[in-house]
């Protein structure tokens, strides 16, 4: 039986885009290959290997038609731990088929392997802090890959620089969230009262993926010991209910009322704007100068139903 | 030539059995074989069609009175109509019968001595309802068509801006309404509807005299439209999380039974619309649903009588199953499926349409702000993507209809754009709950915060800054009306007295924010060809959700999630999360700085940016981005029509059998039930009286 003919194509061209152009160290990255035949030739089924540096095959796949129209296909590839430029290749495998030969044809792409951030918040914290005693508040961190960070060591540092706190990230994520590993900090205010502004800092780790160090500023409003204790009444101005979890306000201090509708409130001496706000109500707001222990009644007026004109 | 098929029968032929209505479908499918033919002919005609002669066009039915639109108007026009002894075809575009009506409170503002303001004034309960005592005082309750009438066009009542609320209501329309309001309220109760006591007045209605009624059914074991009963099952079970199909809306806050003087009975939209679509049925009204008019067609381009419509089917099917979705009831539906179909109105055709909130073109007519993709209408959801469309008015202004009163959009609170605090859903009007086949476009019911919830939670732009005190968001323009004082207005009102509309008495009324404003202005992210300013964000932290005890959770957001809803452990993440919203172009780039600036101006106590007065810092995880869809609900400016709800012309001559109502038409600054009703009621007395084209 005689020999088909073969003709040659020549080289097929060959594009690829890299998304993200830099990742996270071990995380998946999406390499898209595009290829086209200068004859016009349907590449669908072809296949295309992306290699290494010492030509070991990462991925395989097969050419098929992309909603652009053009051939190609899409492959997710695992980012090495090492962290720099990695030089990889798009090969498209030579094919012969019905006649037709296409010539293999590689393409170099590379991508940059980065650290992985770190995210670090604080919250808990209170709105002030009598001068010199001790308070508590939660500091997190979240790294951009999602890795579990329990054990990973945050340490605390004032206004001056000086370390105040250290701690460990906790075994669990922070409730409602998917990986956000937090601690519970204790530490113990500045002397003498003042706005300062206080640091949360992670190290870098090369433990596994590389991390990188993370940091977040935080204030801490230190104020004078209280002299004179307010007790804030909300109620309901037209049912004379108590409203409990109504906010109080006599900046910087706040508080939310109980059950009974009461907070109280222990502030320095001095002239206070009074806000208490409670949800559908109107806040009320009115100012109070405190010499002494005292006692505000707040009537709050319903808020009324918002008007979608529906009715 | 085509055979014509007739609609018109009367209720017995209607009831005699159902086997003859499968012969007519099967005389239908027939039709349409050849019906190829008919669509030749309908694309050689749809061009200038009109241009032409009618003669060319191949009617697919007729009937005396052609409705389109089965909402407020279309349902009281059709069964008024066939009261009259037309033969009446409504045409639907949604796949269920009662348009915004259904989904809407049902409080129903007439007056002008009607027969509710008459039982209550007296204190009696004819009917039966076991009412409680009225509500208002009887003086409050004398009214007659004279004094309604010096109501709706009293100079002196100003809104919140200092424009003159009732001032610009047309006085030919609003004398024909005011003369027709008694009658009207009658008809409803002709027509199964009942009422509860008067509770007051609607937005429009008039500042001296209590005139509006919610619309109510009572519960029992089973749904009874004669008896005014409906079961549990057809009501629904708002606090179960439940809406049906029978009752698709919410139950509106802050009104109970009690409040109604109607112990045991509950009411909305459907307490009108089930029993007005109840009576059109059983009096032989025929509903061709799932079909959007798209052309009306007249004798001559600009001239002649409008003889019929072209119309296009129109399915919705379920999301999921594909299936298509179908009305409550089917008794007197034309399940007619051919793509096109031509229909001749032998009397009158009455576009029931609705407004034009829904087609960004079009609702830049009456209001620039309106150009944003962003802001939704809110019941699209609920009664699909061509409710509202504008369609019955661009196709009367493309046989030579007038506009009238666009400005009204304008300076309406419900026209004008509005922020919501129902965050969290797309659809922040009709607030459904599963169980109605709305919910499946709507997919969640969303979350109030109230106007005070906005105090824990900042409102950013598209690219994450703030715009305004998020505070006052809420603040809009008043509703002049019964009783005065309400909304600021002078509680000493004396009708057309000039001390209503004195300065001073507009700046006590003034409390509308600019938040729209601001959060429609340009900014970073707006790109060309559009410029579009994208959506607004509630973010808010997870000690602000637990303060508020804000329900976040299916059914109030969507589960899987619709985009209009997100959570992330970190800020950063939460601003490329946001990218799931279909408005929402770009990372909210600025949001991480935003918040540190805003926990920053907590920790000072003073907001510098906005004024806002009280701070909470955002910081406890997870973080949540809300939409805070900007939204417009109604439309005030449409065809312009005279006293017999008659489209008129450029040249202000009647255009001959063609009628028009509530949001189709303009000419008013008059809101809801109140205003489509008799609008229904005086367009089908007149359209069934027109002589046989």
């Amino acid at each position: 039986m005689a020999a088909k003919a073969v003709s040659t194509h020549g080289e097929r061209t060959c594009t690829v885009e890299v998304a993200p152009g830099e990742v996270d160290a071990g995380a998946e990255l999406t390499v898209t290959v595009r290829a086209s035949c200068p004859h016009g030739c349907d590449l669908t089924g072809q296949s295309v290997s992306i290699r290494g540096r010492d030509d070991t095959e990462l991925a395989c796949a097969e050419l098929a038609t992309l909603e652009d129209g053009a051939f190609g296909t899409a492959l997710t590839l695992r980012a090495p731990l090492k962290v720099g430029e990695q030089v990889l290749r798009a090969v498209l495998v030579a094919e012969e088929k019905d006649g037709v030969r296409h010539d293999q044809r590689a393409t170099a792409f590379s991508f940059i392997a980065v650290p992985h951030a770190a995210n670090v918040n604080v919250w808990g914290l209170p709105s002030v802090i009598p001068a010199g005693e001790r308070f508590s508040f939660k500091a997190g961190i979240k790294c951009s890959a999602g890795c579990k960070l329990a054990g990973r060591a945050l340490s605390i540092t004032d206004h001056d620089g000086a370390q105040v706190a250290a701690a460990k990230l906790c075994d669990d994520v922070w409730p409602g969230t998917s990986a956000l590993y937090f601690a519970e900090v204790e530490a113990q205010a500045p002397l003498t009262p003042g706005d300062f502004t206080w640091q949360v800092t992670t190290p870098a780790s090369e433990q596994g993926a590389a991390h990188a160090a993370g940091s977040c500023g935080f204030a801490v409003k230190v104020v004078a010991p209280p002299d004179h204790e307010v007790t804030v009444e909300a109620f309901d101005g037209d049912t004379q209910t108590p409203i409990k979890g109504a906010h109080v306000l006599l900046y910087p201090y706040r508080a939310l009322t109980d059950e009974r509708g009461v907070a109280k409130v222990k502030v320095a001496k001095g002239s206070y704007t009074l806000f208490v706000s409670g949800f559908n109500y109107i806040e009320h707001e009115r100012i109070i100068d405190v010499t002494s222990d005292v006692t505000a009644r707040a009537e709050l007026a319903a808020e009324p139903e918002e008007d979608v004109d529906i009715r | 030539m085509a055979k014509k098929r007739d609609i018109k029968r009367d209720k017995r032929q209607d009831q005699q059995n159902s086997k003859r209505r499968d012969d007519k479908a099967l005389n239908r499918r027939d039709f349409f074989r050849g019906g190829a033919a008919a669509g030749v002919g309908a694309a050689v005609l749809s061009t200038s069609a009109m241009a032409q002669e009618n003669g060319g066009i191949r009617w697919n039915y007729e009937a005396d009175v052609i409705i389109l639109g089965s909402g407020c108007v279309g349902l009281h026009a059709a069964v008024r109509a066939r009261d009259l002894g037309a033969s009446v075809l409504v045409i639907e575009q949604n796949f269920d019968v009662g348009g915004k009506l259904v989904h809407s409170g049902g409080w129903t503002s007439l007056g002008g001595g009607d027969p509710i303001q008459e039982r209550d004034r007296i204190g009696t309960d004819p009917q039966g309802l076991g009412l409680k005592a009225s509500l208002i005082k009887p003086e409050e309750l004398e009214d007659d068509p004279d004094r309604l009438f010096r109501d709706m066009t009293d100079w002196s009542v100003v809104d919140a801006t200092g424009v003159a609320r009732y001032r610009y209501n047309d006085r030919e329309l609003h004398r024909a309404w005011a003369d027709n309001a008694p009658k009207t309220r009658q008809f409803m109760m002709d027509n199964y509807v009942r009422f509860a006591r008067i509770d007051g007045t609607h937005q429009g209605g008039g500042m001296t005299r209590a005139r509006a009624a919610r619309a109510m059914m009572k519960l029992a074991d089973k749904t009874d439209i004669k008896a005014g009963t409906v079961s549990p099952q057809d009501r629904g079970d708002p606090q179960g999380e439940r809406h049906s199909h029978f009752a698709p809306m919410r139950q509106v806050p802050g009104v109970s039974a009690e409040s109604l003087g109607a112990p045991g009975w509950v009411w909305g939209g459907f307490s009108i619309a089930r029993p007005m679509e109840f009576s059109a049925r059983e009096k032989g009204v025929r509903f061709m649903l799932n079909r959007h008019m798209d052309e009306l067609v007249r004798e001559r381009p600009f001239s002649g009588r409008v003889i019929g419509v072209k119309a296009r089917y129109t399915p919705r099917t379920h999301p999921e199953t594909g299936a298509r979705l179908e009305s409550f009831w089917q008794n007197g539906n034309i399940d007619e499926r051919a793509e096109t179909v031509y229909i001749r109105a032998r009397k009158a055709v009455i576009i029931a349409t609705g407004g034009m909130q829904g087609s960004i073109p079009m609702r830049m007519m009456m209001d620039p702000r309106m150009c944003e993709p962003s802001i939704e209408y809110g019941p699209s959801a609920l009664i699909g993507p061509m409710n509202m469309d504008g369609s019955g008015i661009s196709a009367g202004m493309k046989i030579g209809a007038c506009l009238a009163g666009m400005m009204m959009n304008y300076q309406h609170s419900s026209g004008s754009p509005t922020l919501s605090s129902v965050l969290g859903t797309r659809d922040t009007v009709g607030s459904t709950f599963p169980g109605t086949p709305a919910f499946l476009f709507a997919r969640a019911k969303g979350f109030n915060i109230g106007n005070a919830g906005w105090e824990h939670a900042i409102a950013v732009n598209q690219v994450g800054q703030r715009f305004y005190n998020e505070r006052t968001i809420n603040n809009n323009s008043s509703d002049a009306k019964y009783p005065p004082g309400s909304d600021g207005t002078r509680k000493e009102f004396v009708p057309l007295d000039w001390r209503n509309a004195s300065p001073q008495q507009v700046n006590a009324q003034n409390r509308r924010s600019a938040a729209v404003d601001a959060a429609l202005a340009i900014n970073e992210g707006s790109r060309a060809p559009d410029f579009a300013s994208g959506p607004v964000w509630a973010i808010f932290d997870a000690a602000a959700a637990a303060r508020g005890g804000w329900t976040i959770r299916y059914p109030y957001i969507a589960d899987p999630p619709d985009g209009y809803f997100h959570k992330a452990d970190t800020l950063a993440e939460l601003a490329k999360k946001v990218m799931g919203h279909p408005y929402q172009k770009m990372p909210l780039k600025h949001l991480e700085k935003t918040v540190a600036r805003y926990n920053e101006m907590a920790g000072r106590g003073k907001d510098e940016d906005f004024d806002k007065p009280v701070l909470h810092r955002i910081e406890t995880p997870p973080f949540y981005a809300a939409a805070a869809t900007i939204r417009v609900n109604d439309s005030y400016g449409g065809l312009r029509i005279n006293g017999k709800a008659q489209v008129l012309d450029t040249q202000g001559q009647v255009i001959p059998g063609l009628y028009s109502g509530g949001e189709a038409s303009g000419g008013g600054a008059q809101h809801g039930i109140g205003r489509a009703t008799v609008h229904g009621y005086i367009a089908g007395t007149n359209a069934a009286q027109e002589p046989m084209a």
